[in-house]
């Protein structure tokens, strides 16, 4: 066989399903916590370019096992393939189906991943399965299928086995392995077998440069939504002085709703990178509260009262600095006075994400708001200096993060991914940076984006030039980031 | 990653095709720099799947050498963009953005230097055309060579200390921000005229080249130069015209004039000689045919109150020769060199265009699509389900003895309980006694062995132990039929053993393979023995 292949064989309900289905990215698998349900052999085609490199199958596992190993005890000596020879035998394929599905592609060549569950004993059947692997002169691969959660009392007693009867073996937890737990089964697989080595390895390398361009570009979409998100403005017309008020609700609840769509908008972007259905796949259940529920706001940046006074207590710092400048003659009444400016802009940021642009008057610097509005245009965008942008590039990066990590056999159990949210938020990891001034880059390129929405059509080449390079430098911190999550720090 | 191997043969076959040299001269200019610019900013709201299959597609189908520079593939990627562009447009609009900038660009070019030809023609012109006085070449020298040269050279000079100024200055700074703001002033007001569509199409423009603008100021910069030097070789192209069409068309005296004692005629004669130095060694452009000799000089100076000279033909030819030769040598020649100093170096600094920042472009080109394919349907093995047949069950009949009872033990038992514990569970449970045990054997061969022994004994119930966690596998139904067929009045007991609480998945499992051997007479039981209790509990049952 020209092709690397390699049949996954094991007891039913060793999780054979839940390996190929994390190894091939397939959730559309049906994976029953039924044994023995799977009642075909699927063959899965890794394609590069078009063309097969790698085949994995699916089988439903031995069936008749003494009466194949009996069979092929006999007669493994009188022919050159005796899987071959096994499968030849018409009786063979109306008897045991299941058991020539197993040794078809056994027969042509194919590597034997023989899963196991470390959790259940080592039975008789196992061993004469092993047995039949080996007098069919298979490569014989053990994996030790480390479900999370489950004992693996009889871990030793397996592990003898596997170094008796597998060329070679390794542990593998199929529910929580992450991208590169997969390289490293299938670095494995590759060692296991020399005469495929060469296009195995050709496999991973490609394997991880695909990879990387799918992080590369969860990197850019987050990056493009968020500038989206800054620079999204919407206008309406007020056609009487009256409704204003509706109006401005109006129009702050179709700002909250270009947010939401922005955002679900790119998690669908990012099932599709990952290859998740979105009926299998759940991320972290704080993701799933709403960007505007102060419980998100609470976990990902501040609450509205911690907000407040910590921009009071930065606004009386910088005025304490003045009343020592005086000498103290001020008394202290300049940390007085920049702790409420502090804490009264905080106040009114922190009150809505949202910010509604009234029609004024213009003379020449000078800028007065229109007491009548009546027949006047109102903007509504983002509300300046508002934490929205960090919460939602924490929560983009997370369900990223969710989506990168989350198996493609694990089902319907709750993350556990989530539990160390805050600390591993992306803006408070560019706050603690060793580079000092990454917190400061990505609020200067959201100041940025938040200006050249305001003229939108001149913009300053010098300043353009900024734009692109800081959006560069954040689309390339989101994609570290997300490869040191999966990939390792290497 | 590269194309594979086989892919790099089949394109090796074309790699002469007239078609494959046409884009091997493919290059690199203004046009091709903003269509990139315009398909990745037409790419940017599209579908990201798309965009790979298409970009990679394009690469494969190229099939470049695995060393190639980034330029070319992006050169070529520019290129079949527009074909494909051309190709759905059916031909309506043949050029694209870039390619119309370009044009806009060659054409302002073109007639602003005709313009400027005519401009540098009719200020010379203007200069010669004096009546009744000589020309006086000092005059004229000064404005239609010095200035001229002047301005060259302080051009070029401003041009090449550019990059020590930058960012300094005060003036430059403020009128560009002046500008700026007076355009986005001007831009907000034309908003509010034009209609939103407009006005969103517009924005996507000025977007465009707001984009553009920041990615190549560099190119920009070295285009707006040759632009210039285009337009001031076309002021001295005139000035040579003018005076060689006035020399041929009209006839006009030449003198010279000054209020200073120094400038005798021998050191006006003197200066002269040295501006003529670089054609006066062509033969028959020396002294007094190229520039005027020191008799001519002397013979042609103007006093001024002093009645006209008498006309001076020979001297005036010699000056207007020398008035050529200076508009040809100090305007005409250095503007020429710098113009195609200029065009050099656009095509330099375009082909050294830094392209690092199409790296998604590059990306998607250059890696390859893995994916993984399930198998198609037909391709798909089905095997056979077990049949769900359901039938009626029947009651074992009282009174079968421990003697008529057989208790078969999987032949890997090391880990159930021990014959005692065993028999109590079962019998406290299940009212199971049996009267002799048996291991059953794994291989179908002893298997058989074992069911004809049994066949010749009186046996009314088999009472088979198995592993609750062990699947019923076909051999196991197997086993049950052949049981059924050989010992045909036998009640089967399966008695499900687990040391803890069972897990209903496994006694799904059980219930739905063993339901399809329809066997009436076959039944199965739950027993829980713990590991370390020797209390036995029931925990359920189950009937064919």
């Amino acid at each position: 066989m020209k092709i690397p292949a390699f049949v996954v064989a094991g007891q039913p309900n060793d999780g054979k399903t839940t390996v190929v289905s994390t190894l091939t990215e397939d959730d559309q698998m049906k994976i029953s916590p039924i044994p023995g349900s799977t009642r075909m052999c699927r063959g899965y085609s890794m394609r590069v370019d078009g063309l097969d490199k790698v085949i994995i199958y699916d089988t439903p596992g031995f069936q008749n096992t003494g009466a194949v190993l009996e069979w092929t005890r006999e007669h493994s000596r009188e022919f050159v393939n005796p899987a071959q020879a096994f499968i030849d035998q018409p009786e063979h394929r109306e008897e045991f189906p299941d058991d020539c599905e197993v040794l078809r592609p056994i027969a042509e060549g194919a590597a034997v991943i023989m899963v196991v569950n470390p959790a259940l004993p080592v039975m008789q059947d196992n061993r004469y399965q092993a047995e039949i692997f080996r007098l069919c002169g298979a490569t014989r691969v053990g994996l030790l299928n480390m479900r999370a959660g489950a004992q693996p009392q009889y871990l030793d007693d397996w592990t003898d086995l596997l170094k008796k009867e597998m060329n070679t073996w390794q542990k593998f937890d199929a529910c929580e392995a992450v991208f590169t737990d997969r390289v490293e089964l299938l670095k494995v697989f590759a060692t296991a077998t020399p005469e495929w080595k060469e296009q195995m390895d050709e496999v991973i390398v490609l394997l991880e440069a695909s990879w990387r361009e799918r992080l590369a570009q969860v990197a850019e979409g987050a990056t493009r939504r968020l500038r989206s998100i800054v620079r999204y403005r919407t206008t309406e017309t007020v056609s009487s002085d009256g409704e204003s008020e509706l109006l401005k609700q109006r129009l702050e609840k179709r700002v909250c709703d270009e947010v939401r769509k922005i955002e679900e908008d790119f998690r669908s972007e990012i099932c599709r990178i990952f290859r998740h259905s979105q009926n299998h796949w759940q991320g972290g259940a704080e993701l799933d509260v709403d960007i505007f529920s102060a419980d998100v706001w609470e976990l990902f940046g501040m609450s509205k009262n911690g907000l407040i006074i910590a921009s009071a207590l930065t606004g009386a710092g910088a005025g304490a600095l003045i009343d020592v400048a005086t000498g103290g003659t001020s008394l202290g009444l300049a940390a007085l006075i920049g702790g409420a400016i502090g804490g009264v802009s905080a106040f009114m940021a922190a009150g809505s994400a949202v910010q509604m642009e009234l029609p004024e008057l213009r003379l020449g610097p000078l800028r007065i708001p229109r007491k009548k509005i009546g027949g006047q245009s109102v903007k509504a965008g983002i509300q300046r200096r508002s934490k929205l942008p960090g919460i939602l590039l924490d929560r983009m990066v997370a369900y990223a993060e969710d989506a990168a990590s989350w198996a493609h056999g694990r089902r319907g159990t709750e993350p556990t991914l989530s539990a160390e949210r805050r600390n591993r938020s992306f803006c408070n990891e560019l706050e603690q940076s060793p580079h000092q001034s990454e917190a400061g880059k990505l609020q200067a390129l959201v100041e940025l984006w938040y200006r050249t929405r305001e003229s939108s059509v001149f913009i300053a080449g010098d300043q353009q030039q900024a734009i692109q390079e800081s959006e560069r430098w954040l689309t390339d911190r989101i994609e570290r980031r997300l490869r040191e999550r999966t990939m390792g720090k290497g | 990653m590269y194309p594979t191997s086989s892919q790099h043969e089949s394109v090796s076959q074309r790699r002469e095709s007239p078609e494959r040299s046409r884009r091997k001269k493919l290059r690199w200019d203004l046009a091709a720099l903003i269509d990139l610019e315009a398909y990745q900013a037409a790419d940017e709201n599209e579908d990201r799947q798309k965009l790979k299959q298409r970009d990679r597609a394009f690469y494969l189908a190229e099939s470049f050498n695995s060393a190639v520079d980034r330029g070319v593939v992006l050169r070529r990627w520019v290129e079949s963009r527009r074909e494909e562009n051309r190709e759905k447009n059916s031909g309506q609009i043949s050029s694209s953005t870039g390619e119309l900038t370009e044009e806009i660009w060659r054409k302002v070019r073109r007639w602003g230097g005709y313009g400027c030809i005519l401009l540098g023609g009719l200020y010379t012109w203007g200069a010669l055309n004096v009546t009744g006085r000589q020309v006086n070449v000092t005059l004229f020298w000064t404005v239609a060579v010095c200035l001229p040269l002047f301005l060259t050279v302080l051009g070029t000079l401003s041009l090449l200390n550019r990059k020590g100024r930058r960012g300094g200055g005060v003036i430059a700074p403020l009128l560009r921000d002046f500008a700026l703001k007076k355009a986005q002033e001007a831009a907000r007001l034309l908003r509010q005229r034009i209609s939103s569509e407009n006005a969103q199409r517009a924005e996507e423009l000025h977007g465009l080249v707001r984009r553009y603008l920041a990615g190549h100021e560099g190119v920009l910069r070295v285009y707006t130069i040759h632009l210039g030097y285009s337009l001031s070789l076309g002021f001295a192209m005139g000035i040579v015209l003018a005076i060689v069409l006035f020399r041929l068309v009209s006839y006009q005296d030449y003198g010279w004039q000054t209020h200073t004692g120094w400038l005798t005629a021998e050191r006006m004669h003197d200066i002269v000689e040295d501006v003529a130095r670089p054609w006066s060694w062509i033969d028959g452009f020396g002294d007094g045919h190229g520039f005027p000799n020191l008799e001519q000089t002397e013979a042609t100076r103007i006093y001024r109150n002093q009645p006209l000279l008498q006309p001076q033909p020979t001297a005036s030819e010699a000056w207007s020769a020398f008035l050529l030769g200076s508009a040809l040598g100090y305007v005409f020649f250095p503007r020429l060199f710098l113009f195609l100093i200029a065009g050099i170096r656009v095509r330099r600094i375009v082909s050294m265009e830094d392209f690092s920042k199409y790296d998604a472009l590059w990306r998607r080109m250059t890696v390859a699509t893995v994916e993984i394919a399930p198998p198609s349907p037909e391709e798909e093995v089905e095997l056979p389900a077990g049949k769900q047949i359901r039938s009626v069950t029947e009651a074992e009949p009282p009174g079968i003895s421990a003697t008529e009872s057989l208790l078969l033990l999987p032949s890997d038992n090391e880990r159930l309980p021990d014959m005692e514990r065993l028999r109590a569970g079962l019998i406290q449970e299940h009212s199971l006694d049996f009267g002799a045990s048996e291991i059953l054997p794994s291989l179908p061969s002893a298997r058989r062995d074992l069911i004809t022994q049994l066949a010749g004994r009186e046996i009314h119930r088999i009472v088979l132990v198995q592993e609750v966690f062990q699947v019923p596998t076909d051999s196991l139904l197997k086993l049950l039929k052949a049981f059924r067929s050989e010992i045909r009045g036998v009640f089967l007991h399966i008695v499900l053993l687990g040391s803890g609480e069972i897990d209903e998945n496994y006694r799904t499992a059980w219930n739905a393979r063993l339901r399809s051997l329809g066997d009436a007479r076959l039944l199965w039981h739950e027993l829980v023995i713990p590991q370390e209790n020797t209390t036995a509990n029931l925990s359920g049952g189950g009937e064919a």
